[in-house]
């Protein structure tokens, strides 16, 4: 498997909006995106939803986006998110990623009406999740996230993949 | 505002929509759309015996308060919101059609929880 080249998104601040990128970062971006297309089809797909997640923190940066108070979107949630995904195995399909009103972000896997899980992070080293699999089957807690993706989360994830 | 316990189970409430995503493509309700503000409260107005037309219209004065742009709204009834052990909070003015939905819990695992049990019974409806 090819080396992924991450000189942008591993910079402190690669998620500010406000950052105006140098030429050298701007020729770093690029030497970036060269290396991207060399990777294999799965990796590309993995780097797609990171790149979501930057879109989404960028887009709900300012306070009351949702026009119900919201606060800004928090860059180390947006970090944490894109650590998860990194370290989540490349069989799992894309989720869809979710700004939360209260700053922090989730990843989601919506299969259809009554069959979806929410993991939640707050870039603060713990994450939440929710589920519901079925009319009857709802789930639901906490997992320190640091170096790997808790068990709890990714049988969640099996369980739900497995019905779809 | 103040708590009451006055509102009928039966009473009809929308929550005033704008943004795309909060209507799936299936037609159902983003549970991110029922997430509580920071004080913790979900801004409902009540609309029993309103007029369909009536409801679009008092929408939006209400997105143009919140600078945003009505594209929907999601339609339940108190006795759902009771149903996932959340409660009602009313206007102190009578003539307010404005209720919040209140009572969620601190943690945010068992807040996503019952959003998401909660949108699974909000009729959403688009503009």
């Amino acid at each position: 498997m090819s080396t992924l080249a991450t000189p942008i998104y591993s910079s402190p601040g690669f998620l500010s909006p406000s950052s105006r990128s140098s030429n050298e970062e701007m020729a770093n971006l690029l030497r970036g995106e060269e290396a991207r297309l060399t990777l294999p089809i799965t990796w590309q797909r993995k780097w797609a939803v990171i790149d979501s997640v930057i879109d989404v923190f960028r887009k709900h940066h300012n306070p009351n986006w949702d026009g119900y108070g919201a606060v800004p979107l928090s860059e180390s949630a947006c970090k944490e998110a894109a650590s998860f995904l990194k370290k989540l195995p490349l069989s799992v399909p894309n989720p869809d990623v979710i700004p939360n009103p209260d700053g922090d972000i989730s990843l989601e896997w919506y299969l259809r009406k009554r069959l979806l899980f929410v993991v939640t992070f707050s870039g603060r080293g713990i994450i939440s999740y929710a589920g519901l699999f079925g009319k009857r089957t709802k789930i639901h807690g906490t997992e320190v996230f640091s170096e790997s993706i808790p068990s709890s989360v990714l049988e969640s994830l099996c369980r739900l993949l497995s019905q779809g | 505002m103040t708590a009451l316990a006055d509102i009928d189970p039966n009473e009809k409430l929308t929550r005033y929509l704008f943004e795309k995503s909060d209507i799936r493509k299936d037609g159902s309700l983003h549970w991110r759309a029922l997430i509580p503000n920071k004080e913790g409260e979900t801004s409902v107005f009540r609309i029993s015996e309103c007029s369909e037309g009536d409801v679009w219209v008092m929408g939006f004065p209400v997105a143009q308060t919140r600078g945003k742009v009505l594209i929907g709204r999601g339609d339940l009834i108190a006795s759902n919101v009771l149903e996932v052990s959340l409660t009602l909070r009313r206007d102190e003015d009578a003539r307010s059609r404005h209720a919040d939905i209140i009572g969620w819990p601190e943690e945010k695992d068992r807040r996503q929880a019952i959003a998401i049990d909660l949108a699974e019974k909000v009729e959403p409806k688009k503009l």
